[in-house]
């Protein structure tokens, strides 16, 4: 009971404690700020590229035929819950007047796209429909695609706010557009008459916007239905496909059904298509988190760097502990000779230091959490001001990929550093305590 | 006398002292580290934009571009800061490899190889014509073929040490170049009723590694002329979307892009009856660094950002300072009670203390640098030891676009450190030390409070 009683004492009277307070709970914060900032941003990437490749990606070295099919054997699993297929190429699109563009694009089938990814979502004008979207033909001429644009291939967004002028953006639904592709003349594995290349033209006819909110997709994509993507590079209207999008059944992760999904592709491919074995084997079949790895990995080390960075600096909390704890020894060193002379152990001495030690780890790592949580929470907000205050644009997603900066506080790492900023306060007050442990009441209480 | 004598003994003598040193070294020697490695890498990254797009630009952001450009490019020739002129057409195109059947869409560039070499450092991007960049659009293997100089990420591997994977042999690819002819309204070239899209052949004669990432791995550079036919920009009337400008050695950068801009202005109101001098209104004069500035800023804003965060940091050292001292003085009260018992002023008390906290930083500061020196001076065979060893890069060179860790350190930032360290040991030890010359000698040396 005393050792609590002193230890909290001492709290309360010595104002300079509070400086240790202060240097624990901002090297948590800082901590557990850029922690939390960047692995916000690894899972933003990881799971935007969930919501815009399904779980499960299946590329093979070539167009397949037969896609429907082979979605329908996917979609007989009971591990798969929908499949769509991917038809995709590279073009320019002229826009207007001197508008020209390089954009990338995909056919897409819309109804079993919206069941695997959240394209849904994404569409300016549809998402808050009931209904499953639609590309809506012109009813005046048929020979024109429908087609849904990437926001950014139609405005760029504001340099302050860094918004998009979206009464601007939707203007552009109706207007029509001209695309043109490159047609490759080779239309399968197994058709050896290469004709070579032809560039072809269409008409589309802009029925919506996409916004994922990732500058690179919004910057760039354009989706038409497949068949008519088919169509102009092919002159056909099945659906060949060169990419497969997957979603992975309830209770089934994506990292177990990829067995399962080059199962059912290697019977179909050696049964369906008659695809040579190499073939088959060269079909990268991965999960879209995955597929990100490499970058997201890069991103996981700069972290791990940082935190090295400013955690070696942040140890000097322990020296600031050890300071502030050796001079209250030295103050006190009375009250302890005077404990020690009433029967107090040395013990006991030592653990009046090691539980203050203890509160003000824990004191300032809470309030360098609750700092830590705010900053990332509002970080949006912080960053508008700043914008504001000083006409400063920290985060912009033409250079950091996202509209917004991703504000997830990630509690693993904030647990952590709770943790080791508690243990850095006991630690520095290990050596003060021993030293306060030691002391003799006969020498520290003599008159002279 | 006394007021550097003491300082000097209470640095020797109380070993507390070494703990202060230590957290101001560390301090100094994190910041130094990750300093020149930021600034290096900011350095870097404009000086490769500067030696691309030259010192001056003349440019619309249009894709149909502007005329009469080779007759300003005259005006500008004629005038006494101008070394040279370039001028250079941007668009977009779809390139499709013959070999493979593989497309992209791509961005193009039309350069005029004699005057681009003299007006940038783009000879020095090459690889296969680096001697003789006069002939980089004539293909080794037939020089009467147009050539194309492709992006180097585009085509060639780049290995995990961050060496490019050259071949020794330059093949023969070709790529099918594919534009849409726009006419001088913007309107799509139309042939009869049909929509048209200019395509023509190009073999590869070379690579460019300017270092600048954006651009190795989007940018085919195609002959001028070829590239402004297939945009449709020799209708009615040749055009250009830039004019890259070369000032003379030695001319002030700010200085010459006003008297372009001015020459600018004196040109296009001279030439107001032209038929397409519409064009001119979207056309800007920037010096390059303005002209990259939405690519430049972000990385001038990390580096903000992290001073800021070392400043943060910094707070620690100043209050690591301000213990120590309160420390120091604490046990020193009788010293202070003597020394004001024998006549040392308050300005006095002060004077020993702050020598002490500059003693501190300056020895801090010194032993931080010296160490970040030695580090940096290592860091890229520390770097090299820990890939061979255990595969861990700081960097990835297959991502991103870094040759060496940069480890040039910058007097002026070696100085501005030091100033803030031994700032931060000054700030640290105010207060003690104001509290320590606050003293009265009559109450510390009480018998009962010694």
């Amino acid at each position: 009971m005393l050792k609590f009683f002193l230890a909290l004492r001492y709290l309360e009277k010595k104002k300079i404690v509070f400086l240790s307070i202060v240097a624990v709970a901002l090297s948590t914060a800082l901590l557990v700020t850029v922690a939390s900032l960047f692995t916000a941003f690894i899972e933003a990437i990881e799971s935007s590229s969930s919501d815009y490749l399904g779980d499960i990606v299946l590329e093979p070295p070539a167009e397949i035929s037969y896609s429907d099919e082979l979605v329908a054997k996917l979609c007989s699993s009971k591990e798969i819950a929908a499949a769509s297929v991917v038809l995709s190429t590279n073009g320019l699109i002229h826009l207007g007047s001197g508008n020209v563009k390089a954009v990338s694009i995909w056919g897409i089938d819309l109804p079993s796209r919206c069941r695997v990814t959240g394209m849904k979502n994404s569409l300016l004008m549809q998402k808050n429909l009931s209904s499953i979207p639609e590309f809506e033909n012109d009813a005046n001429d048929s020979d024109i695609i429908p087609a849904f644009v990437g926001i950014g291939l139609l405005a760029e967004p504001d340099a302050k706010t860094d918004e998009y002028d979206l009464s601007l953006v939707k203007a552009f639904v109706g207007d029509n557009a001209i695309i043109t592709v490159g047609s490759v003349q080779k239309d399968s594995l197994t058709d050896d008459s290469f004709a070579g290349l032809q560039s072809r033209s269409a008409r589309i006819r802009i029925c919506d916007v996409v916004f994922t909110s990732v500058y690179d997709i919004d910057k760039r994509f354009i989706f038409v239905p497949v068949d008519r993507l088919a169509a102009v590079l092919r002159g056909q209207t099945q659906k060949p496909a060169d990419v497969i999008h997957i979603k992975c059944a309830d209770g089934f992760s994506p990292q177990q059904t990829v067995s399962v999904v080059r199962q059912i592709w290697t019977d179909f491919a050696s049964g369906r298509l008659d695809w040579p074995n190499f073939y088959i084997a060269d079909t990268e079949i991965i999960t879209s988190v995955a597929k990100q790895s490499q970058y997201t990995a890069e991103l996981r080390k700069q972290m791990g760097v940082l935190l090295v960075i400013f955690g070696v600096i942040s140890a000097g909390v322990v020296v600031l502990v050890f300071c502030i704890f050796y001079m209250i020894v030295t103050s006190k060193q009375k009250d302890l000779a005077i404990i020690k002379s009433i029967g107090g152990s040395s013990v006991t001495i030592a653990s009046i230091f090691l539980f203050f030690g203890l509160f003000i780890g824990l004191i300032g790592a809470s309030v360098g959490l609750v700092v830590g949580f705010a900053i990332t929470h509002n970080v949006n907000t912080i960053e508008r001001w700043i914008g504001l205050l000083f006409g400063l644009k920290l985060w912009s997603s033409s250079v950091y990929m996202f509209s917004r900066i991703p504000n997830h506080f990630n509690w693993y790492w904030a647990w952590r550093f709770f943790g080791a900023a508690v243990l850095a306060s006991v630690l520095g007050a290990l050596a003060p305590a021993i030293t306060a442990a030691k002391a003799i009441p006969a020498k520290i209480l003599r008159y002279e | 006398m006394y007021a550097c004598l003491l300082p000097a003994r209470f640095f020797l003598r109380r070993r507390i002292t070494i703990l202060a040193v230590l957290a101001v070294a560390l301090c100094v020697f994190t910041v130094v580290v990750v300093m020149t490695v930021m600034n290096g890498l900011v350095i870097d990254f404009t000086a490769k934009n500067h030696a691309f797009f030259s010192d001056c630009i003349v440019s619309t952001d249009s894709l149909v571009g502007f005329g009469l450009y080779e007759e300003f490019i005259s005006h500008l020739e004629g005038a006494d800061f101008v070394a040279s002129a370039a001028p250079v057409i941007s668009a977009f195109g779809l390139v499709e490899s013959e070999s493979s059947g593989k497309n992209a869409a791509l961005d193009l560039m039309g350069i005029d190889i004699a005057r681009h070499i003299k007006t940038t450092d783009f000879a020095d991007t090459l690889y296969y014509r680096k001697d003789a960049p006069i002939l980089a659009f004539r293909p080794i293997y037939d020089t009467n073929l147009p050539g194309c100089i492709v992006g180097v990420d585009l085509l060639v591997e780049r290995q995990k040490s961050g060496q490019y994977r050259q071949l020794s042999y330059l093949p023969a690819w070709s790529y099918l170049v594919t534009c849409f002819p726009l006419t001088p309204k913007g309107a799509l070239a139309k042939t009869g009723t049909q929509l048209s899209a200019n395509s023509r052949t190009f073999y590869y004669s070379d690579n460019s590694n300017s270092g600048l990432a954006r651009i190795d791995s989007t940018v085919v550079y195609l002959p001028f002329d070829f590239l402004q036919s297939l945009c449709g920009m020799d209708i009615a009337g040749r055009r250009t979307n830039a004019i890259f400008i070369k000032f003379k050695q030695g001319s002030d950068i700010n200085l010459c892009t006003d008297k372009v801009s001015r020459l600018w202005q004196d040109f296009i109101s001279q030439k107001s009856d032209f038929a397409l001098a519409n064009l001119f209104g979207t056309v800007r004069v920037a010096d390059w660094k303005t002209y990259r500035r939405q690519t430049i800023a972000p990385m001038e804003k990390e580096q903000t950002m992290l001073i800021l965060l070392f400043a943060l940091v910094g707070l620690i050292t100043v209050f690591i300072i301000f213990v120590i001292f309160y420390m120091i003085i604490s046990r020193k009260s009788r010293d202070i009670g003597i020394l004001k018992s024998l006549g040392v002023s308050k300005a006095g008390i002060i004077t020993v203390f702050m020598r002490l906290a500059f003693l501190t930083g300056i020895c801090g500061a010194a032993v931080g640098i010296a160490s970040a020196l030695f580090f940096l001076a290592n860091i890229n065979r520390l770097e090299g030891w820990l890939f061979d060893k255990f595969g861990f890069q700081m960097w990835n060179r297959e991502i991103y676009a870094i040759g060496e860790i940069p480890h040039d350190t910058a007097p002026l930032l070696l100085a501005a450190v030091a100033a803030c360290a031994v700032a931060a040991c000054l700030l640290g030890a105010l207060l003690p030390t104001l509290s320590a010359a606050g003293r009265k000698c009559v109450d510390v040396l009480q018998v009962n409070q010694l």
